[in-house]
């Protein structure tokens, strides 16, 4: 007898120091021991608790899982697995390192119970209770779902982006290609497989290079990307030659820019088939071309014979007349004046307009300027004075084209002066550029033409188109030519007081 | 031995009944858990050999099984048995939809375990109380694996003689075929049909 | 005082004989008719006066809540129970719907007596 009981004294020193919970319950439910740990874990201490009913320490258990278990084991010696995953804290039982915070059911350990029948001494069935806390798996496991969960959000985002990215590829009406720094094709929109007849499939993988004509000849893949850095393509349009798969080469826009993706580099080429709009270039070309030699023509030999009469070729003229052929005479000029300034303006917007770009010292440009415009400015008793702010600027400009402004500048500026008065040209330097300033002490302009004065065929006064001559064309064509040589124009004006047009060109680079 | 004892009318109709309350008792209890309902029926009860077992379920694909193994006046192994998709679909259901498919792949080894413990207990429960008798029962195991696998695991040949039991579950939204397989020694056979015969005649 | 019927509905043979055993055990004198299933029941209460009606939840065809809902407006002042193994609350509630006793399987002595007071016989 004495034997036995100090076996069980071993066992339940065994049992005290486990991880886990046991408790032992007899034939009528009633708590015949339990170890340390459920102490820990619960605060009850075993001696109030013996004999107890079990449902009455544990309020909770009343008509529970564990109940119907227990039931079942001792009557008939039934096995139970109760998880935390269909009842997660059937005993009150809390973290032992946490007795301070409230003993709420939602601070409860996760548990796993297992319920078994035991016998121990007599042939009387005892009910073996173990309890396991699982809140550290379960912890775990509830993490992982938030990882899943947070993961399949993004992916579903990710997929969303991407499906729209694609439909926009799909559908825009551009061919658009996306090639590596290598020039490989990465991607070929439907656009593209319209315009050169390949299917995407066939040009993944291929290089860009084959399907513009300026890049074709190219020996190493990588110079492809080198090539049109070179050309200034990347970040810019540029016209360029495409070739189809049947061969057929066709100007187009390419458009390519550099994608910032981090490490990888991708560039993508929009290209756009201009054929149409070339066609319709070269029908204005012909066009001006034609009305250039037709109406020129018949006009110059007008004036021309106009002009021998005027020289008094023909003696005897009765001076009535001799006023008449004076009046044909001007007009005509005026017509051809007119018909070369329109011809200038369609042919600058058009780009068409050819420039010759020369490094000049902008102090001898601005010098002959004067030059050629002092015959003029005599008409109206105004003079032009110089005024170097700044020594040693160079332009990079077309000659003829700079000339055709600064004669405008001034010739407006000289006519729409006061008699007797000068007209101050400044030339200075400020921010990086070049200023040259063209100032009347005139009429100034009405605040009401300063809109519009950069517009064709304006001038402040119909009037003044009679009086002072002139088409109303020249600022519009100053602005169009100024722009092309990479500079600006601008105007400040007082009624009454004056007007200064000014001029700003870059440096020109040594 | 390989004859196949054949139940007579009354004794089929006994353990269907027997079965049907055991099955009934799980559902109630497999309802509590998840708060949804859940109804189990026995449709069929038969002996077979337990080669018929390869033969029910898709031979390729794995089979779920939970093993309690009982000891007493016979001795007896009890095995839930279900098709994979089918006892996925049980944890599925029973776990609730916003489950991810990892945690119910997780989850459904230790989730199967405590369902097929809930079954099998209730129809060895049922089993007990009509013979009168309590058997030392052991904790449930878990196996997943292709019908051959389960043979060998058990030690079952093709041979031996098991009691089939067509379970079928519906729950909410699905409805879900298993079975219950009962495998019996020969000595065990002889007792059990004994205890048939005999409550059969208390019957009457 | 003529012999009061009470109708057993099972698709058990086992149920049936273990029900008829236990209610005569307790109260000789009803008059017992025995029915396999619905369609069963139906044909042979035809016309008869049955007082009480054990009716089992799971059979095939028309299971007995079915068969209850049917029979009950022509047996309006008998009493029924329903006798089930599956004891689920849906049962419950569709019990208490009809207005009729839920009896739990096993058939023991106790669930028959239970039945049985039911019927106050």
């Amino acid at each position: 007898m004495n034997s036995k009981t100090l076996t069980i004294e071993c066992y339940w020193n065994l049992v005290n120091n486990i991880n886990s919970g046991i408790i032992v319950l007899n034939s009528e439910k009633k708590i015949l021991h339990w170890n340390q740990w459920i102490q820990d874990h619960s605060q009850f201490e075993l001696k109030h608790c013996k004999n107890q009913l079990l449902s009455d320490i544990f309020t909770d258990l009343k008509n529970s899982r564990i109940d119907d278990a227990i039931d079942n084991a001792l009557e008939l010696g039934l096995p139970s697995l109760i998880s935390n995953i269909f009842s997660r804290t059937p005993f009150e039982l809390y973290n032992p390192n946490r007795f301070d915070i409230d003993q709420l059911d939602s601070n409860r350990i996760q548990q796993t119970v297992n319920i078994s029948q035991i016998k121990i001494e007599d042939e009387k069935p005892y009910c073996l209770i173990q309890i396991n806390d699982v809140t550290a798996s379960f912890e775990r496991e509830k993490n992982l779902e938030q990882q899943v969960k947070e993961r399949k959000e993004i992916e579903g985002s990710l997929l969303k982006i991407e499906t729209r990215q694609r439909a926009i590829m799909q559908t825009m009406i551009d061919a658009l290609i996306i090639f590596d720094s290598n020039g490989f094709i990465d991607s070929f929109n439907p656009a593209a497989e319209k315009l050169f007849g390949y299917s995407e499939s066939d040009m993944m993988g291929e290089n860009i290079a084959f399907l513009i004509e300026e890049f074709s000849g190219v020996n190493e893949l990588r110079e492809s990307i080198e090539l049109m850095f070179e050309l200034g393509i990347i970040g810019k349009t540029k016209e360029c030659e495409a070739i189809k798969r049947n061969g057929l080469r066709f100007p187009v826009d390419l458009s390519i820019s550099e994608i910032a993706l981090g490490e990888e580099k991708l560039f993508s080429a929009v290209i756009r088939d201009i054929t149409d709009r070339k066609q319709i270039d070269k029908i204005k070309k012909d066009f001006i071309a034609t009305v250039s030699h037709e109406l020129r023509t018949p006009l110059t030999s007008i004036r021309g014979s106009l002009g021998l009469l005027c020289g008094g070729l023909i003696e005897d003229i009765p001076k009535k007349a001799l006023n008449l052929i004076q009046v044909a005479n001007n007009n005509s000029e005026r017509l051809i004046f007119l018909i070369n300034d329109i011809l200038d303006i369609e042919k600058a917007t058009s780009g068409q307009m050819t420039f010759e770009f020369k490094q000049f010292n902008l102090k001898n440009l601005v010098e002959q300027s004067i030059a050629n415009n002092e015959s003029y400015a005599s008409q109206y008793n105004v003079t032009f004075q110089l005024i170097e702010k700044v020594n040693n600027l160079s332009v990079d400009v077309d000659e003829h084209r700079f000339q055709q402004i600064m004669s405008n500048l001034l010739s407006n500026a000289a006519k729409f002066s006061i008699a007797e008065s000068s007209v101050d040209i400044t030339i200075n330097y400020h921010n990086d550029l070049v200023e040259i300033d063209v100032t009347d002490y005139g009429q100034g302009i009405p605040d009401e033409f300063k809109e519009s004065i950069w517009n064709k065929f304006t001038q402040a006064d119909t009037s003044t188109t009679r009086k002072k001559g002139g088409t109303g064309l020249g600022l519009a064509i100053s602005k169009t030519l100024i722009e092309a040589m990479h500079g600006k124009i601008s105007f400040t004006s007082k009624e009454g007081e004056g007007s200064t047009f000014q001029l700003r060109l870059p440096l020109a680079k040594k | 031995m390989s004859d196949i004892p054949k139940l007579n009318e009354l004794e089929e109709d006994l353990l269907k009944e027997l079965f049907n309350l055991g099955v009934g008792q799980a559902a109630a209890s497999l309802s509590k858990m998840v708060s949804q309902e859940i109804l189990l029926s026995v449709p069929k009860v038969e002996f077979a050999k337990s080669s018929a077992m390869t033969g029910l379920l898709d031979n390729n694909k794995s089979i779920i099984s939970i093993t309690q193994s009982i000891h007493g006046p016979f001795d007896a192994k009890s095995i839930l048995l279900f098709p994979e998709h089918g006892g996925m679909e049980v944890v599925r259901q029973m776990l609730g939809a916003q489950l991810s498919d990892e945690a119910i792949a997780d989850l459904h080894e230790e989730a199967l375990s405590e369902i097929g413990n809930v079954v099998l207990n209730a129809c060895i429960g049922a089993i007990s109380k009509s013979m009168n008798t309590v058997f030392d029962v052991e904790i449930p195991k878990f196996n997943q694996a292709s019908t051959e696998e389960l043979l060998k695991a058990n030690n079952l040949l093709d041979t031996d003689t098991i009691l089939l039991i067509n379970i079928n579950m519906k729950l909410k939204d699905s409805d879900i075929e298993g079975y219950l397989a009962f495998v019996f020694s020969s000595e065990s056979l002889i007792k059990l049909q004994g205890s048939l015969t005999q409550l059969i005649n208390s019957l009457s | 005082m003529s012999a009061k019927t009470l109708l057993i509905v099972d698709d058990s043979k086992v149920s049936r004989m273990m029900l008829s055993a236990l209610i005569k055990d307790r109260n000789p004198e009803l008059e017992l008719i025995e029915a396999e299933n619905a369609d069963d029941a139906q044909q042979k209460i035809e016309d008869k006066e049955i007082a009480y009606f054990s009716v089992d939840l799971n059979m095939p065809g028309l299971n007995g809540l079915e068969l209850i809902e049917i029979l009950k407006p022509k047996y309006a002042n008998s009493k029924f129970a329903l006798f089930t193994a599956n004891i689920q609350d849906s049962t419950h509630e569709q019990a208490n719907a009809l207005n009729i006793c839920c009896v739990n399987k096993p058939i023991t002595e106790e669930s028959v007596n239970k039945m049985l007071e039911y019927f106050n016989v």
